[in-house]
């Protein structure tokens, strides 16, 4: 039996100042020890699984999806996230704890945002646009690929072999986004889609990969490789700041008939609400192994961890109680 | 370069990050991890609030040196610029970055402070604001002078045309006196020289003072805001630096 509690429970602490949650972690304010592990659910994922955007808004933008999801649901979501003072759905992007999002939803999830590549920056020549359009779609394949063998080898005999050989070769995938994102982010101009693009791409590989390795039950590999992912997320977004982005991203607009002052204002909104989100992407990421660190200590395997968290229909977040 | 202010006295009575190794993964470094994310958002926050108090404020600096030289005379604005960038515009900018840098900084380093107890060190406030290092004022300058000039030449040289006709008609007249007619033509002529110089010294006086003007707004903008071009940081630069110096230090220490 998995110590799952709701995060109800913890709504007064957090209230009044006794308890806080940084990444997907709920701390005792005055030991600072760790009272709960946050864990999304399946029910996050259905609810968060049509909106490629989303992770990158605040919460309160939630509320505009429509009604193409089910909106009430994801209305107590974003009120069991706003309880847990979280700031934006930043999280989400690469899952509150471990991502529960079943392999053919990522793949789903990659293809979605993988479309949006193509309105690739139209300051780039022809023939070179061409060349990269075909070099991600080959990425692309692959990725898909690897994600539906990963979800076949739930009917293997033995899946433990198959589920490490995908997570070795995400991580090939991985390094392949991890290399685009830099390069974005080396150049004089930003393009806020593409990296929102790439970092979803980036992020949903470290998400299979690690997935994979708990279902193998390779829960230390886990543990490693969420470190691992950890510090990459903090090389790449630490030296983001809301202005310098700014600037670069008026740097790709050409319509210049309006003061710098004021693009660069209009600008800091939306790289504020970006680079906040990867603040909470980065903490997130941060107590992840922590959580693994539970489950290790606990005895709890990663296949029961996973059925119990995608076998949920109520809760969009579960909390993991250390204390029970 | 980043350093504990009182340096004995913080290791006494604030536990240093370096004094613990990190080691993640454990329940005990979450402070580190929120510190880390605390100094993050600090980071974020000051070098946005540099750049964004800079551009507001700068205008009050264009201000001030544009008050400087609306009181210029001609002969200043001619002859005296270089003494008046030195002695005036030079030591405005100065106080003006002094003052500017300072309150960034010291915003910075309290709120620092309440984070961890570090603090940053003294930035060199000293802006060089680029001297007027174009020839146009001094094209501007040798216009007006030497209108003025043609002026000032005009009047012997028609009362010298005015004495010599009247000195040949003195013979003529048996008087010596001017022609007037001559003479009036000469006043007239040398009356609508005047004027027209008076105007243009004046015309021309604002002309190179406005251009001065939009040298030196175009120079301090550069030289506190940067450019593209800028080959030496600006000061919002240079402030952003001290920021992210700061930052770093202490999250590669929380990460060690």
């Amino acid at each position: 039996m998995i110590p799952f509690s709701i995060p109800a429970n913890f709504a007064s602490g957090i209230a009044d100042g006794s308890l806080i949650r940084f990444g997907a972690i709920i701390k005792d304010a005055g030991s600072g020890g760790i009272v709960a592990h946050l864990q999304e659910t399946g029910v996050s994922q259905q609810l968060l699984s049509n909106t490629v955007s989303l992770p990158f808004s605040p919460i309160s933008a939630a509320s505009s999806l429509g009604a193409n999801v089910q909106l009430a649901a994801l209305t107590n979501m974003m009120a069991v996230m706003q309880m847990l003072q979280f700031a934006t759905l930043g999280a989400t992007l690469i899952g509150v704890g471990v991502s529960v999002a079943g392999f053919k939803a990522m793949s789903t999830r990659f293809d979605q945002v993988q479309s949006q590549i193509s309105s690739l920056s139209d300051n780039v020549n022809q023939h070179f646009q061409e060349l990269k359009a075909r070099d991600y779609r080959s990425h692309q394949s692959r990725v898909k690929s690897l994600l539906e063998q990963a979800d076949l080898a739930y009917s293997y005999n033995n899946s433990t072999s198959e589920w490490i050989r995908i997570s070795h070769a995400l991580a090939d995938e991985a390094g392949f986004y991890q290399g685009e994102i830099q390069y974005l982010l080396s150049l004089d101009v930003f393009d806020e889609q593409l990296f929102q693009t790439f970092t979803q791409l980036y992020t949903i590989c470290n998400s299979a990969r690690i997935k994979c390795l708990m279902l193998a039950d390779e829960l230390l590999a886990a543990r490693d490789i969420s470190k691992a992912t950890s510090n990459q997320y903090n090389f790449l977004f630490d030296p983001l700041t809301p202005i310098t982005l700014a600037k670069q991203s008026i740097n790709l607009i050409h319509k210049t008939d309006q003061p710098y002052d004021h693009l660069l204002r209009q600008e800091l909104m939306n790289t504020k609400q970006l680079v906040s989100s990867m603040r909470e992407v980065q903490d997130t990421a941060a107590t992840r192994p922590l959580l693994l660190d539970t489950l290790i200590e606990r005895n709890i395997s990663g296949q029961a961890f996973f059925e119990r968290l995608e076998s949920e229909k109520i809760e969009p977040i579960l909390c993991l109680d250390t204390t029970l | 370069m980043f350093w504990f202010k009182n340096k004995k006295e913080v290791i006494d009575a604030t536990p240093r990050v370096e004094d613990k190794p990190i080691i993640l993964a454990q329940p005990n470094n979450l402070n580190s991890l929120t510190l880390r994310r605390n100094v993050l958002d600090w980071k974020d926050k000051h070098i946005t609030n540099i750049e964004l108090h800079l551009r507001r404020e700068i205008t009050s600096l264009m201000q001030a040196v544009d008050y400087e030289l609306d009181k210029l005379s001609v002969i200043d604005s001619t002859f005296k610029i270089r003494k008046i960038h030195a002695n005036i515009i030079q030591p405005l900018t100065d106080e003006w970055t002094q003052r500017e840098s300072s309150y960034l900084l010291d915003e910075a380093q309290k709120e620092l402070l309440s984070i961890h107890g570090l603090v940053l060190d003294k930035i060199d406030h000293n802006l060089e604001i680029g001297e007027h290092n174009s020839n146009t004022h001094f094209t501007d300058a040798a216009t007006a002078a030497s209108l003025g000039i043609t002026g000032i030449a005009a009047i012997p040289a028609f009362a010298s045309a005015s004495a010599v006709s009247t000195s040949g008609l003195i013979g003529l007249f048996g008087v010596t006196t001017l022609s007037l007619p001559i003479a009036a033509t000469g006043i007239l002529i040398i009356g609508t020289l005047f004027a027209f110089s008076g105007f243009k010294m004046s015309s021309i006086k604002e002309k190179a003072i406005k251009r001065y003007r939009e040298q030196l707004h175009l120079s301090i903008t550069k030289s506190v805001l940067g450019d593209v071009d800028n080959t030496s940081p600006s000061l919002s630069e240079q402030l952003q630096i001290r920021i992210l110096t700061a930052s770093n230090y202490i999250i590669n220490e929380v990460d060690e």
